[in-house]
């Protein structure tokens, strides 16, 4: 039977929570660069993507399983973080939307690179544990989703302690909040935003590393990552990790489920359709705080 | 608030404020007073001028820089950060003596010896303050950045007059303390009660200034026209 | 004031005697022709890109929904001008839609556009995966749609013109450089703001269905392209936003990096474009137009059209 329970209950829901978890990670960067920096980074989904690519290179070219790779993938990300933090971020022309046009040439620029560097022919990491599955009751798990899965988690849990428990990480919430007032606290707001941005572009490059294990991509994938963040990223507000870890499961949620009963080539819909109800309905966020700082 | 680049808001000023004793800036609305302590702050650049600290130039230094050489400021508006708790707003004020632990223990143990209502609100948000407490943790921490010289803008802002009272009795305390204040703010009364030195601050320009004792004459009639403006006009 | 329209009957001419100097060259007429209907885009989204200053990312729906009803009503036998008509009053039905967008601020508009356009384009791929034939109404051929789409570009001309003289300019542009104020001083953002994407959307919608009908075909894919977005979004930022020369000399901007790489979209142009659009952003924000006038003629920002 199609809606026995270990189906609606047991698999789908194991299906959306891996998901979600995935979809957080894939977030967090998004959401960090928005809160602290104000801007909307529309090339986020390649810096994703620009992750898959590393990771799947390194693996190959050095034989390295691809967890493993996934450490060298970040030293590369934050090097393109920098180097894209320092010719495009800083200094950018405060009207209204110079930052996200200027994202949006980079996102021209960066998944022309990849398809020219590396052409469109889908790739996709496989290592001996990508077609094994776990039992766990009645519900059967790809061990490479829940790989994926606990380093998201593991990944997530780090940054929030380092966001609440290190001086640096509250001085990154305080710029986030009050960026003024942090100033005449003496915290350093532009070298602070520069870190942010790096650490931001790392988490993407971590995130892609982890699709590139999943499933098979594309340079053109981007977009459709962007905007799967910008869905959580609406669920959740800026506020806080927990709140980006429980918007991430509900797309997860919406999409497994909504898959499952509208059809796969609909499963996309299903995001659109939760990010505009959301835009209506709660600019900021389920989750997060009222009242993102206008003028 | 944006500043027209083509008015010239503030003229010829030429303040000096003497160590350890409360200077105050006084003068009625739209004179200039908080552009001019943004602009000691950093927050706004003059087009001309110097601000020195203890012969060091602060002019041409970004707000976080000058908070490194001594210099603090509680802005006008509301400043705490809303989402963080009292302890974290004081702990993010201490950010120039983070590595120095004992020294920032002492530091918040001084602070809070000086200000004993933020402490049974240490774990609370700070959005859940009212407005005169969360007035008072702007200045617990400012005070965290061990400043040399401590600027006030319109401390009296937004506040009742009861908490505006309670507001004036903590600077006061700060003064006995030693500390270096400049102060601006339309509540004159207030204001000059807690000054050592007083300027005078008129259309964008320094009409005066010394030491309170020796201008009091002269100055009440100024006073006392504003006064008369403030209660017929438009209050700040 | 002569100059102007001397220039503009120029432009005019010029633009109308295509067809006759390209001799029966289809590719030149064809080239023509899409190079118009880019322009009558980045004159569309002009008005609620540049003068109401909102960042609409979905634009490409307005032209899609255009060039689909326009294959929908002549499937169902009506003349094809009644289809791009249609196809514009549905571009407009899709912008009243699109109302309660309008309340959010800017990078949330822009998120919004940019997904509701993504979504529509799913959705009809779903029904329709490989698009509609559109039934050809015997006689008409390339050149009569290419002066189509000409009328099209001169009517959205003149329309940019009139709003650049009226008050609908002084309203917009209040929204843009400063919303709250605008509100505060009586102009009603949302009116306006719907005002501005209902014509935008029916330029662009119109657009749509011309180019559908010379198409002769609408495959949902390509018409609901981000690309309908993106290149009148280049147009206008490269040659200056809230103006009428804007659009029109980023246009023959971008016709001239088009011709540079022959012709071909490739992933190269892809980078070139990408490394423009971040060049100009840092270096000339204001778009082509203003920053020359402005900075080395000296021209007040006001008068420029």
């Amino acid at each position: 039977m199609l809606l026995a329970p270990e189906i609606l209950f047991g698999q789908l829901l194991m299906g959306a929570i891996l998901l979600g978890g995935i979809y957080s990670l894939v977030t967090i960067g998004l959401a960090l660069i928005f809160g602290v920096m104000r801007i909307l980074n529309i090339a986020h989904g390649e810096f994703i993507i620009f992750g898959a690519y590393a990771t799947y290179w390194i693996s190959t070219l050095l034989s390295l399983d691809p967890l493993l790779t996934i450490l060298l993938t970040i030293p590369v990300a934050a090097l393109l973080g920098y180097v894209v933090n320092t010719l495009l971020i800083r200094g950018l022309t405060k009207s209204f939307d110079a930052p996200i046009v200027s994202s949006f040439g980079l996102l021209l620029i960066m998944q022309a690179s990849m398809l020219i560097a590396w052409s469109g022919d889908p790739r996709s990491i496989v290592t001996p544990l990508t077609a094994e599955s776990i039992s766990l009751g009645p519900v059967v798990v790809p061990i490479i989703r829940l790989l994926a899965f606990t380093v998201s988690i593991i990944a997530l849990t780090l940054l929030h302690f380092f966001l609440t428990r290190t001086s640096i990480g509250r001085a990154i919430r305080a710029i986030s909040q009050d960026s003024e007032s942090a100033s005449t606290l003496g915290i350093p707001v532009q070298r602070l935003q520069t870190f942010t941005f790096i650490l931001s572009i790392c988490l993407a490059g971590v995130s892609g590393g982890l699709v590139a294990m999943l499933l098979s991509f594309q340079p053109t994938f981007g977009p459709e990552f962007l905007l799967k963040s910008f869905v959580v990223l609406a669920l959740s507000g800026v506020g806080n990790i927990p709140a980006v870890i429980a918007g991430g499961l509900v797309l997860g949620i919406g999409e497994s489920y909504g898959s499952f009963f509208l059809g796969a080539g609909l499963r996309n819909v299903v995001a659109y359709a939760m990010l505009i109800l959301l835009l209506l309905v709660r600019p900021t966020g389920l989750f997060g705080r009222r009242g993102v700082r206008e003028v | 608030m944006e500043y027209h680049r083509d008015i010239e808001i503030l003229r010829n000023i030429s303040i000096h404020v003497e160590r350890n004793s409360v200077t105050a800036l006084i003068g009625p609305n739209g004179a200039g007073k908080s552009t001019l302590m943004k602009t000691v702050a950093g927050i706004l650049k003059p087009k001309r001028g110097e601000i020195i600290l203890d012969d060091v130039r602060l002019d041409g230094m970004l707000p976080e820089e000058r908070v490194w050489h001594g210099l603090s400021i509680v802005l006008q508006r509301r400043s705490v950060f809303p989402q963080m708790t009292v302890r974290e707003n004081l702990l993010l004020g201490a950010w120039k003596i983070r590595r120095d632990p004992k020294l920032l223990d002492d530091t918040m143990d001084e602070v809070l010896d000086i200000f004993p209502d933020l402490e049974p609100r240490l774990d609370d948000r700070a959005s859940s303050l009212s407005g005169g407490q969360q007035r008072m943790l702007e200045i617990a921490r400012a005070l965290m950045t061990k400043p040399k010289i401590l600027l006030l803008d319109e401390p009296s802002a937004g506040l009742s007059p009861i908490m505006v009272k309670q507001v004036y009795r903590h600077i006061d305390t700060l003064r006995r303390l030693s500390m270096t204040i400049f102060l601006v703010d339309q509540n004159i009364q207030q204001c000059f009660s807690v000054a050592d030195y007083v300027y005078v601050l008129e259309l964008g320009e320094v009409k005066g200034g010394g030491r309170k004792s020796e201008l009091a004459s002269s100055l009440s009639d100024l006073i006392r026209g504003w006064l008369y403006l403030e209660q017929g006009g438009v209050k700040g | 004031m002569k100059t102007r329209i001397i220039i503009a009957a120029v432009l005019t001419i010029v633009l109308l005697a295509i067809p006759s100097l390209a001799a029966g060259n289809n590719f030149i007429i064809t080239l023509a022709f899409l190079f118009t209907i880019y322009t009558t885009l980045a004159l569309a989204w002009n008005i609620v890109g540049g003068f109401t200053g909102q960042l609409n990312l979905g634009h490409a729906a307005f032209f899609g929904v255009g060039a689909y009803i326009l294959a929908l009503s002549t499937g169902a036998g009506f003349h094809p001008y009644l289809g791009v008509a249609a196809g514009g009053a549905a571009a407009v039905g899709l912008a009243l839609l699109m109302s309660p967008l309008m309340r959010l601020r800017g990078d949330y508009f822009a998120i919004g556009t940019l997904s509701l356009a993504e979504a529509i384009k799913v959705a009809i791929l779903n029904i329709h995966a490989y698009g509609i034939r559109v039934t050809p109404y015997g006689g008409s051929g390339r050149v009569e749609n290419y002066y189509l789409a000409s009328g099209l570009l001169i009517a959205a001309a003149i329309v940019t013109y009139l709003i650049l003289r009226s008050k609908l300019k002084l309203a917009l542009v209040s929204i843009r450089e400063n919303e709250i104020l605008a509100n505060a001083s009586g102009v009603n953002p949302l009116k306006y703001k719907m005002i501005a994407l209902a014509l935008s959307g029916v330029f662009t919608g119109l657009a749509g269905g011309i180019y559908g009908y010379n198409l002769l075909y609408v495959p949902a894919e390509h018409v609901y392209s981000i690309e309908w977005t993106i290149i009148p979004l280049f147009m206008v930022l490269i040659g200056g936003r809230g103006t009428l020369t804007g659009p029109l000399i980023g246009s023959i901007i971008y016709l001239g990096i088009y011709y540079l790489l022959q012709f071909t979209i490739t992933e190269i142009s892809l980078l070139a474009f990408g490394l423009v659009v971040v060049l100009i952003v840092k270096f000339m924000p204001q778009g082509l137009i203003e920053t020359l006038f402005i900075k080395t003629l000296g021209v007040r920002r006001s008068s420029i059209l």
